[in-house]
């Protein structure tokens, strides 16, 4: 007996090409997040190029039609590494098919035009053999004469109408019935969900739709004579999730954790936002009052870079944390790099957030509607062309008006923000892809705070913004080789406020126009190494308008720490020192770089040295007498490696050189230091990985960076107000332990003890930085329920953040009021940060839409977590602020 | 720029956070234990070798008695700092000039340059600081002034609270003093001030980069009840006295003490009393 392979190769294909690579980005350690189901999830999916028929036990005799669907790991070379049951047709059956695949070839799966390994799900049908045709006809007997027709039809998820591609269409006669003609047809749809039977008898039928990954449908239909008859059958899918795919970057080939981004979107305190998942992730504090900022591995917000689409955006989050500026509906992809990342990226001492956005659908017209308390987003995309399709996403705030319900009348705080994406995708050969993105995101703020401390009875009026309009050609040889391409111009107002407290107004006013290009060379040269080249650019104006005290500050959250309501001798009037600066400062930072990924013993060393020579131009003040111009060159070398000691544990490790440009408003002549130089720092990260099981995964990192030539205040009474003498440490480790997709649960567990300290002079110790924070928890898990029901909780255990004690105070008769003085840095801490988040959502999948509500509670326990701390009017008296109360969030949204 | 978005948004944050959580401390207004209320020079404004004569308005409302000792501090302070931390913390050194002790004293200029005494504020001015270290027995504070250096001719004055009203439906009585107005627990007292004419004078802002006339404000203090705002002056001239907290025995007398500044230093103050009834 055999088994018959046709009807498995194709669901294969089906089935990968439903699924999105999750593409692992960096050597050290990273989560890169990709997005499952959505259409072209791969650039190419494997294809069986190799097929070998099972070979049953001659002692089985197979009577009724069978079906094994198993995962397979398909690798980058088109191997099959592994193969393992999914749903058992029996044991002989099960070890046919296991021993049939693992002969079997593929072409390699392709994500942006890469080899990537690839996770599938195959179903291998086993079919009896079919018995012996009856004998002929007596000679003279005329045969019937049956009319046909045909029969053409299209098979589409249930909910979002996906074309479902593999699926068995079998056309059985009724009992009984016409359809004289024969016996049962078979068809499988094709990527677009079609199917099709050239000529079947008339008749009745019973239509039946089988696939592993959905449910089974049966259909009655009636064929007439002379009436062809075209139908749409909407299955529904059986996964929760779409199916997790272990990938590989390209540059380095390591394998990495994915999660879905199906499962991201539903942690409990996210609102279903894509990207604040990345603030649960190990090495992620959480950062000071819950603003969303992005503390990783003990650095400041401002040194972790954010990258979408490989172009660098300000800000990640709308105001407050609540939101993040891209929608998460047009992300394909999110990689999280807390440190020792390669070299095609730099410019930043602390981690790294890459987004890549995916391609528009082209299976139709597709969107979405939501909305809850904070805020509403609307989404369409679907095919212009053939070769053109779109996507155009948009998002407004309406806390301006929700807000005031929830306040008190002493504070009047209206913050409005938006957001927008869009896109369009040209395929203009086969070798080539041609995007236009446009993106872009503004926060506007305005506040009237009255409160007792006069001082702090402020107008502030705040508008944040940046576009970007990006380009991105990726071409493609037939070698394996590719050149990306990513030009791009931003315009950015990346802080704009004016402030009056007392009589002393204080106005930052920087805007940015910015221009950049990124072109990335990857050639295969053989099967052990691949050689990864190209160029980073980013060019910058800054504008920066500075009315204020010329104080020396580098630490600000400190000060906002430690004055509290009242500690704000800084803004007060009467304090010495006032001043207006404008700088306009052109910043341009070009890195070439190149990667070499060295694949050694069989693929289980691998070895990546890369160099990345950073060169830095600061020119400010051009035609003023304090004009300026310098050139910094940094050499970067890295190296990581990875080795493969056994199919379930792999150790890492990485190293580098890094750099960070300072903020372009330390270079003004009046309240920072035109002569400063870039800050350097040095990455290490060791760390293992170890597959428990399947699906449970345990992953253990530790890492040290030593910081230097930081910006700090300067130690001297005159002189510039900053200068480069601070250097710094951090060192800890993190673990993740995840239980990866299955088809109900998901979640994980992750731990990070760290500890980051600064010291601002020679002579200093060091102290606690601003944003250390020794335990940081997350435990995290979602639970699909039957009848599309689906619950989750999170619980984050935090140690409380530091602050600046309030030493002593004195009363200032000028200005009648008591002033204070500051402590040791970062010598007290705000107690620990424990919250418990829930949400329940509940989704109705119709044919052609979904409909689905959810509810996400923050701080179901009402916990009081102090975020800072307050003092009384002489600064005699402390006590603690304390974050958000119990929040509900309801939401509806609907897709299609 | 990020450090400094990120800073905003915490302040941001800060001042919701705080404006939406109740405090049971008490306000600056309400005056218990050991209190500095004022320090008044005359003049407030001096050039390099004259002298000034400095009060200080001090009380302690358990009676005990008060000591003050005086120091001039020759220490420039820092962009951003009103006082020298130094002149604070310290108590000897080279940069401190005894000048005294008791309510009274004679603050002389040393001979400095306006760059000696540090940059000067959005008024243009540079300030000797005059600290005090005030206390009874149970209880010490440090009080600063700063005595504003003359660079020009033309000298800041001190301004002068010409009257402290009632606003009432009936006009608006003034409240005199050694005439305790009458009140009753609950009562809510609406009281302004005015200045007298001259009080509010002009010179050339740095900030505003132009000729601007001072504001004028008035901080309130008093020994019972709550006010609305601590401090009036330009949009918010009047306050409210609240009497439905901190209040003493019927029958005793209320403090009430109302502080006028000006922008550069100038000071003036009144004391007036009320009595529970």
């Amino acid at each position: 007996m055999r088994a018959r392979g046709g009807v498995g190769a194709l669901v294969c294909a089906v089935l990968l090409a439903s699924s999105a690579p999750a593409l692992g980005k960096r050597a050290a350690r990273k989560q890169p997040l990709a997005e499952a189901p959505a259409p072209p999830a791969l650039s190419k999916p494997p294809r069986l190029v190799h097929f070998v028929e099972a070979t049953l036990p001659p002692t089985f005799t197979l009577k009724e039609p069978a079906e094994v669907v198993l995962t397979i790991d398909v690798d980058d070379a088109g191997k099959v590494q592994s193969v393992a049951v999914a749903t058992s047709a029996g044991d002989e059956l099960d070890q046919a098919a296991i021993a049939a695949v693992r002969q079997f070839v593929f072409e390699p799966g392709e994500a942006d035009g890469h080899p990537v390994p690839v996770r599938i799900t195959y179903s291998y049908r086993f079919v009896p053999k079919a018995p012996p045709p009856p004998p002929p006809p007596p000679a003279g007997a005329a045969a019937p004469a049956v009319p046909t027709v045909p029969l053409s039809g299209t098979v589409l998820r249930k909910g979002d109408r996906t074309p479902l591609a593999g699926v068995s269409v079998i056309a059985v006669p009724a009992a009984g019935a016409g359809a004289e003609g024969g016996g049962e047809r078979r068809a499988v749809t094709d990527e677009s969900g079609h199917f099709a039977f050239d000529a079947l008898p008339v008749g009745d039928y019973e239509l039946k739709l089988r696939s592993p990954t959905t449910s089974a449908a049966d259909s009655p239909l009636t064929l007439h004579e002379g009436r062809a008859l075209e139908a749409t059958y909407y299955l529904e899918s059986k996964e929760r999730y779409a199916s997790t795919v272990r990938g590989r970057r390209p540059v380095v080939e390591t394998v990495e954790h994915t999660l879905s981004l199906e499962e991201v979107k539903l942690i409990p305190g996210t609102q279903g936002d894509t990207l604040k998942a990345v603030q649960n992730l190990p090495g992620v504090a959480r950062a000071p009052f819950g603003i969303g900022l992005l503390v990783v591995w003990g650095s400041a917000p401002q040194d972790t870079r954010v990258y979408v689409d490989g172009v660098n955006i300000p800000v990640l989050y709308h105001f407050g944390g609540l939101r993040s500026t891209v929608n998460s509906e047009m992300v394909q992809s999110l990689t999280f790099v807390p440190g020792g990342y390669q070299a095609d990226h730099g410019l930043g001492l602390g981690g790294l957030v890459e987004v890549g956005t995916r391609h528009p659908r082209s299976d139709g017209y597709h969107g979405y509607a939501q909305m809850d308390l904070v805020d509403g987003s609307l989404m369409l995309e679907g095919p212009i062309t053939r070769d053109l399709s779109f996507a155009v996403a948009g998002r407004r705030s309406w806390l301006d008006a929700t807000l005031p319900l929830f306040t008190s009348s002493s504070l009047q705080l209206s913050p409005v923000y938006y957001d927008y994406q869009a896109r369009v995708a040209w395929r203009p050969t086969a070798h080539d892809d041609v995007d236009f993105f446009a993106l872009g995101s503004d926060d506007k703020l305005t506040l009237t705070a009255k409160v007792k401390d006069d001082a702090l009875t402020a107008n502030v009026g705040s508008h944040i913004f940046y576009h970007r309009g990006i380009v991105n050609w990726l071409h493609r040889w037939e070698n394996g080789a590719t050149l990306t391409v990513t030009p791009a111009i931003g315009y950015d107002v990346p802080l704009q406020v004016g402030v009056a407290f007392g009589t002393v107004p204080t106005n930052i006013d920087t805007r940015t126009l910015g221009y950049s290009t990124r072109a990335v060379l990857r050639v295969p040269v053989a099967a052990w190494l691949r050689l990864d080249g190209g160029l980073d650019y980013e060019g910058n104006r800054y504008s920066v308008l500075h009315t204020g005290v010329p104080a020396p500050s580098t630490d600000p959250l400190a000060a906002a720490g430690s004055g509290g309501t009242a500690g704000s001798g800084g803004f007060s009037g009467g304090v010495s020192g006032f001043a207006t600066d404008q700088l306009i400062l052109y910043s341009n930072a070009l890195a070439p770089f190149g990667v070499a990924n060295f694949s050694l013993l069989a693929g289980r060393l691998v070895l990546t040295p890369q160099l990345r020579l950073q060169v830095y131009t600061f020119a400010g003040y051009q035609g003023s007498p304090g004009a300026f111009t310098h050139t910094y060159f940094s050499p970067e070398p890295r190296l990581a490696a990875r080795f493969r000691v056994s199919p379930r544990w792999t150790v890492k490790a990485a190293v580098g050189l890094y750099s960070q440009a300072p903020d372009a408003s330390a270079f003004s002549q009046v309240f920072g230091n035109p002569t400063l130089e870039p800050q350097r720092g040095v990455h290490y990260v060791l760390g293992g990985e170890v597959d428990l099981t399947r699906t449970l995964h345990l992953e253990v990192d530790g890492f040290w960076k030593s910081l230097s030539r930081l910006v700090v205040a300067s130690e001297g009474p005159t002189g510039p107000l900053l200068d480069n003498d601070g250097v710094g440490r951090v060192y800890g480790g993190e673990l993740l332990l995840r239980q990866e997709l299955t088809r109900n649960f998901f979640g994980w567990l992750s731990y990070t003890l760290s500890r980051s300290e600064r010291k601002d002079h020679p002579d200093e110790s060091f102290h606690i930085f601003t944003y250390d924070q020794t335990h940081v928890l997350t435990l995290m898990g979602s639970y699909a329920l039957p009848r599309g029901f689906q619950v989750g909780l999170r619980y984050r255990y935090v140690t409380g953040n530091p602050y600046t004690p309030i030493a002593t105070a004195f009363y200032d008769s000028n200005t009648d009021r008591y002033m204070p003085i500051q402590g040791t840095p970062g010598s007290a801490r705000v107690g620990a940060f424990n919250q418990l988040d829930l949400r329940g959502d509940k989704t109705w999948t119709f044919n052609r839409w979904r409909f689905a509500i959810y509810l996400d509670i923050q701080n179901v326990f009402d916990a009081s977590n102090p975020e800072t701390v307050s003092y009384n009017f002489n600064f005699r008296i402390q006590r603690p602020i304390t974050g958000l109360p119990i929040l509900p969030v309801l939401g509806v949204r609907g897709d299609f | 720029l990020k450090a400094a978005a990120a800073f905003f948004l915490a302040f941001l944050l800060a001042v919701c956070l705080a404006a939406c959580q109740s405090s049971n401390a008490l306000p600056a207004s309400f005056v218990a234990g050991l209190r500095v209320i004022a320090i008044k020079a005359e003049p407030p404004e001096v050039a390099a070798g004259a002298s000034s004569t400095v009060n200080m308005l001090a009380v302690d409302t358990s009676g005990r008695a008060i000591t003050m000792t005086w120091n001039e501090c020759l220490l420039p302070p820092r962009p951003g700092e009103a006082v020298n931390p130094d002149c604070i913390t310290s108590t000897t050194g080279s940069f401190f000039t005894p000048i005294g002790a008791g309510p009274m004293v004679t603050a002389m200029m040393p001979q400095v340059t306006a760059d000696e005494l540090g940059q000067p504020d959005s008024t243009g001015g540079v300030y000797l600081p005059l600290v005090a270290r005030v206390s009874t027995d149970a209880d010490s504070l440090t009080a600063t002034y700063r005595l504003r250096l003359a660079q020009s001719t033309t000298v800041n004055h001190n301004p002068t609270i010409a009257t402290v009203f009632v606003v009432s439906d009936a006009g608006n009585p003034t409240l005199d003093e050694g005439v305790p107005l009458i009140v009753h627990a609950g009562d809510q007292v609406t009281l302004g001030d005015s200045f007298a004419d001259g009080s509010a004078e002009s010179y050339m802002s740095p900030a505003a980069g132009a000729v601007v006339t001072e504001t004028l404000t008035t901080s309130w203090f008093c020994t019972a009840g709550q006010f609305s705002v601590d401090k009036t002056g330009g949009q918010q001239p009047t306050t409210v006295l609240r009497l439905d907290a901190n209040l003493p025995a019927v029958g005793s007398t209320i403090d009430l003490w109302a502080v006028g500044r000006d922008e550069r230093g100038g000071t003036d103050y009144v004391h007036r009393t009320l009595q529970l009834q």
